[in-house]
């Protein structure tokens, strides 16, 4: 239940998360300027250069902006929507405050305009409350790890079907490796096929239980000695498909140590 | 238990099974430089790199069993894992060395492409080998324990035993290779486009901000169903994108989204690629952290299993102590490097770029080694990316323009090799698991052939370069470098050679330099990362990350291939899937990539350029061997 319970509060957090962090574009939030020094020519009289506001989303309207080193010129017509606008102003980006000069008919005004941080793009209160989300999931999912109903059965019956399949692997390499003076090459590889291929990736599917039951340096022991077994075996499968036998005999040997030194690890953990 | 029938159609061979050799070298010397020169000359015209290992081992099996009359499959394992050492360079470098030449051709960067040619090879094969290092603890873990599929390493392992696999499996991979390589050459009109695309939302003309778009690509199925489950949250991250957050955001959205989100191509370029990652850092941070202990049991093993005498399984692995080693001396090489990268550069500020550089090395071997296991994609460009920030960030306090970019570019191509090389490795070195190769031999093998592909593919670069400059130029006349809407007029950056991927990192070095980059959205995505990361559903965070980071219609193709191996497993058993699916699979990934490399050949050799390009490298051998004539 508690495992259910985080897997929702850790997704909903995630993709609430998500959302505020896809929420807007950087374009959006260099747009959020103001003109602090925008004074009209005539008293009365609306000043003709306006930036886009982010928070009352006015439109905008200007004619050729210049900074110390970007030229962007724009037709003398309206900015009818933040979007088109931001188009406008994307190739000028920067978070720190600007000079810029404004231009039209025939003089040359000169304006600071503070530019809103990038930063702000995204609602970060919004964002933190979608993590404390994600963090009580989390902490539900860890919990229901630690549950000891059902978990020991289960891993006892894991572990149980794993030791079984170990101990067919050790088995079928002790016959492989007392009848392959009789073996041709293709006997081997169909012998490697046929009886420890299914073996194999069934002890390695389960594998989970060995640290849920003995813990990681356990599971690592296990595991560095079963991997070697298993790379010998298709290392002896290799040497018998060109014809090797002698390195053949020498890997199925070589795979049978390790398989036993695994399953005693194993056995005596 | 029944003894297996008596078949004797394998010959028996006495004496030790060949396998780390002078063939198996040499060999893979010469097809790795093959295929490094035609991969990186087809990266610097298209914009793509390709994984030469599958190439190598194809290649590899013709001249070793055909031509030379070997008879090891792990003889041809060590060729292609030289060869494709060597072809490494080929995406490390042409995604990162080609931007200083793009960079040189706008005013006031001109000197940017006179950097220290030795001192840059230098740098790239340093990287390469520190990356290389990086990964031996992650070797045992990715591979012995995690068991992550690896679809590439599944392929080339598949090829190399197709010898002895017998003729049903070789049918079965041959056949699907030949269907996959005519499906490209139909798709692409014999090459005429480099990958179709079928917009099968449009044609069900749903709305664009859906992106159903698929990615027409039978190896990008292969894939899928080489990574079968485990894929399913790489799908997942996609579909989160598209089919979840645009929707929400064309209704909820702030003003400037909702005008963007029926742009997919415009919503991934500025809104899921850098969440993805910001992402792709956190959950490997996150992953680090989570994995530690497994890691230091990994290490603890293999320090146990010599120690008691019991197990000799660590005789197989390179001793732990290389990596403490490699992290000690790479840091003081990249120090070396950056402090000689240019004139103005301080010890403190190379020290700093050193370390954060090695740091981030070791973070992003992390990634691409989990993203390239899980999926076979590895997302190289962004975690080069994150390493030119940091370094731009560290080395443009003090320096002009030109000086932060060569440092930055210097040190970066450097990790971008490491990173480039670490993938490669630990595909290689799952095809070795499957073949039974040595790992000690493989990744001396590796070594072997890493320092090979910078010297050259930065060659065939300066030879491209100074081909590709007119006459004009060299006789000292002003010939215009850029048109008057801003692009390259000649050599790499120009429409003969657009380096598409360089071209990016040069737009992007140009706006880290001006500081412009979107830190809050990293920041933001890198926060989610992390919490998936560490939320116990093991190794999501990576997945769904590269979900958000890559192309949406190659996610929708990837995640038919996984559906399929779902399917097969359910209904025909998993042996089924194992004896017929990925022969066939790994012969859709080996069909395609060889089409694409002959495409790609057409292209250059029968376009009426043949004659063009080789006076232009005889030209430049000329120039470049008379100082030793």
């Amino acid at each position: 239940m508690n495992s259910v319970i985080g897997q929702i509060l850790l997704w909903i957090g995630f993709l609430s998360g998500a959302l505020a962090t896809v929420f807007a574009t950087g374009d959006y939030a260099r747009l959020g300027v103001t003109v602090a020094d925008a004074q009209p020519e005539n008293e009365g009289e609306t000043p003709r250069v306006f930036f886009n506001n982010v928070v009352d989303d006015s439109t905008a309207f200007l004619g050729g902006i210049r900074t110390d080193d970007t030229l962007i010129s724009f037709n003398e017509k309206a900015i009818e929507s933040a979007a088109v606008f931001s188009k406008l102003l994307g190739a000028y980006s920067t978070d720190a405050p600007a000079k810029f000069v404004i231009k039209r008919e025939g003089q040359t005004q000169q304006l600071d305009v503070k530019i809103k941080s990038q930063w702000a793009t995204i609602n970060w209160i919004w964002y933190l409350g979608s993590a404390a989300l994600c963090i009580l999931g989390i902490v539900f999912v860890r919990k229901s790890k630690n549950e000891p109903q059902g978990q020991a059965a289960h891993t006892e019956v894991s572990l149980q079907q794993i030791k079984s399949h170990l101990n067919n692997l050790v088995g079928n390499l002790e016959q492989l490796n007392s009848e392959m003076k009789d073996y041709k090459p293709r006997q081997i590889l169909n012998f490697i096929e046929d009886e420890l291929q299914d073996d194999l990736r069934e002890f390695a599917e389960g594998r989970d239980s060995i640290t849920a039951e003995f813990g990681l340096q356990v599971f690592a022991e296990v595991m560095t000695e079963f991997a070697s077994g298993e790379r010998a075996i298709n290392r002896a499968w290799s040497a018998s498909a060109d014809g090797y036998i002698e390195e053949a005999a020498t890997c199925v040997q070589r795979a049978l140590a390790m398989l036993k030194l695994a399953q005693k690890k194993l056995n005596t953990d | 238990m029944a003894k297996p029938e008596m078949i004797d159609d394998i010959p028996v061979r006495l004496g030790p099974y060949p396998e780390f050799t002078w063939t198996a070298i040499l060999i893979g010397w010469g097809l790795g430089g093959l295929i490094a020169v035609s991969i990186s000359y087809a990266a610097l015209k298209l914009g793509f790199s390709i994984e030469g290992s599958e190439l190598a081992a194809i290649l590899g099996w013709g001249i070793l069993r055909g031509l030379l009359r070997r008879t090891s499959i792990l003889e041809n394992n060590i060729n292609q894992t030289v060869a494709s050492a060597v072809n490494g360079a080929s995406s490390g470098i042409m995604f990162s060395v080609p931007a200083l030449f793009i960079l040189s051709k706008k005013p006031g960067l001109e000197s940017v492409a006179d950097f220290n040619v030795p001192l840059m090879v230098f740098a790239c094969i340093a990287g390469a080998f520190i990356g290389l290092a990086f990964v031996i603890p992650l070797r045992k873990q990715m591979i012995d324990f995690q068991r992550l599929p690896y679809p590439g390493g599944i392929a080339v392992a598949t090829i190399l035993k197709s010898p002895g696999a017998g003729i049903r499996k070789s049918i079965l991979l041959f056949g699907a290779a030949g269907i996959s390589a005519l499906f490209l050459l139909i798709t692409t009109d014999f090459g005429k486009v480099s990958h179709a695309e079928w917009p099968v939302g449009e044609w069900l003309e749903l709305p664009s901000r859906y992106n159903i778009v698929f990615f027409v690509s039978l190896m990008t199925i292969g894939v899928g169903f080489l990574s079968g489950k485990g894929g399913f949250w790489f799908g997942a991250g996609g579909f989160i994108c598209y089919w979840l957050l645009s929707p929400l955001l064309s209704i909820f959205g702030g003003q400037d989204v909702q005008a963007l989100v029926e742009s997919p191509g415009g919503m991934r370029t500025a809104i899921y690629r850098p969440t993805g990652i910001g992402m792709l850092i956190g959950a490997a941070i996150g992953g680090i952290v989570v994995a530690f202990p497994l890691i230091r049991s990994a290490i603890g093993a293999m320090k146990n299993a010599g120690a008691d005498g019991t197990s000799d399984s660590h005789k197989d692995e390179m001793p732990v102590k290389m990596l403490f080693g490699a992290v000690v001396l790479g840091a003081l090489l990249l120090i070396f490097l950056a402090y000689k990268s240019t004139p103005g550069m301080t010890i403190g500020k190379s020290v700093l770029m050193a370390l954060l550089g090695t740091l981030w090395i070791w973070i992003a071997g992390v990634i691409v080694a989990e993203c390239i296991g899980r999926t076979n994609w590895s997302p190289l460009s962004g975690m080069t990316l994150i390493a030119v920030t940091i370094l731009v960030v560290i080395a443009n306090a003090g320096l002009d323009k030109p000086a932060t970019i060569l440092a930055s570019m210097l040190v970066g191509a450097a990790i971008c090799l490491a990173i480039s090389q670490a993938s490669d490795m630990m595909l290689d070195l799952k095809s070795g698991y499957l073949v039974g190769a040595i790992p000690r031999r493989q990744q001396l093998a590796q070594f072997v052939g890493a320092w090979l592909g910078p010297i050259i593919v930065i060659t065939l670069m300066f030879v491209l370069e100074t081909g590709a400059t007119p006459d004009a130029v060299r006789d000292g006349e002003n010939v215009p470098k850029l048109t008057a809407s801003g692009e390259v007029t000649y050599g790499i950056g120009s429409k003969e050679m657009p380096a598409a991927q360089a071209s990016a990192l040069a737009s992007v070095m140009e706006a880290l330099v001006d500081g412009n980059v979107p830190t809050y959205r990293y920041a933001a995505g890198a926060g989610l990362g992390l919490l998936l990361a560490v939320s116990g559903l093991g190794g999501i965070g990576v997945m769904v990350a590269l979900g958000f980071y890559m192309p949406f219609d190659i996610v929708l193709t990837y995640t038919i291939g996984c559906m399929l191996r779902i399917l097969f497993d359910r209904v025909k058993g998993q042996r089924f899937s194992e004896e017929v699916g990925i022969p066939i699979a790994a012969g859709l990934i080996v069909g395609e990539a060889l089409m694409g490399v002959g495409l790609t050949f057409k292209k250059i050799f029968f376009s009426g350029k043949a004659e063009e390009t080789a006076a232009v490298l005889l030209d430049h051998s000329q120039s470049f061997l008379s100082p030793f004539c």
